[in-house]
């Protein structure tokens, strides 16, 4: 049975200096408003949940800000330290190769879609270790065609 | 005037897909059109100032008469100013 490990919220985002996506409100809702030609990232901060073997997959939830149907592509990475680790946080990173996936935005303007990404490049995460998720809107892809931001009101990281 | 950069129409583009946002296209469209309106202005220039009255044609400068275009076609639009 699937478990929903985490539910990974627009304000609790947090972001690198530049070329991040806006934390703005759509009807009261925060969203993250990823641009459509600019690479954007942000990140959240989690531990890895005792328990935790199975695979891993993030749920985005997402809409247009325009009407009209029309590609959207994201890259998921996951970086997993384990206390102990020979990893100077202070100068590096160590994400996995990203994990990229794909989905239309819904004709009406508004209306939310999602897509899943599995996360086969995990980082190896087990449980207890101190893990950061990083969201793109890959622009680059030839599947991103949507000429419009995305905005992303979760994501969803479950394990299979 | 001369005819945008590729980057300079890929800043417009850009800026259009943000601001205002275009579903029912897709962003090689929208960049198509950018293109295509750059290209046109730059066929054209010469005469749009041919059809410009004495003495604005003359006495105006280029900038001067670009927002005039601009305007108006903003006007013909719909968009207030």
């Amino acid at each position: 049975m699937a478990t929903t490990r985490f539910a990974l919220t627009p304000e609790s985002a947090h972001f690198p200096s530049t070329n991040f996506p806006a934390l703005s409100t759509v009807n009261a809702r925060p969203v993250l408003a990823f641009d459509t030609t600019a690479s954007e990232t942000c990140y959240w901060t989690v531990v890895a949940p005792q328990g935790l073997t199975g695979a891993l997959s993030a749920i985005i939830h997402f809409f247009g800000n325009a009407a009209g149907t029309a590609g959207v592509a994201f890259d998921v990475a996951v970086e997993a330290i384990t206390p102990g680790d020979a990893m100077d946080l202070d100068s590096a990173t160590s994400f996995d190769t990203v994990n990229g996936g794909n989905a239309p935005t819904l004709t009406t303007q508004g209306h939310q879609t999602s897509v899943s990404i599995a996360l086969t490049n995990a980082d190896s995460v087990a449980a207890g270790d101190y893990v950061r998720i990083s969201l793109a809107r890959d622009v680059a892809d030839a599947n991103d065609t949507f000429a419009a931001d995305a905005y992303v009101t979760l994501v969803e990281i479950r394990e299979a | 005037m001369a005819a945008l950069s590729t980057q300079q129409r890929g800043e417009i583009h850009a800026f259009l897909c943000r601001r205002f946002g275009y579903g029912v296209v897709t962003k090689a469209d929208v960049q198509a059109v950018v293109d295509a309106t750059d290209s046109w202005q730059d066929a054209n220039a010469t005469a749009f100032n041919t059809a410009l009255p004495e003495p604005g044609k003359t006495a105006l400068t280029l900038t001067q008469k670009t927002i005039i275009f601009c305007y108006v076609a903003l006007k013909r639009a719909g968009i207030e100013v």
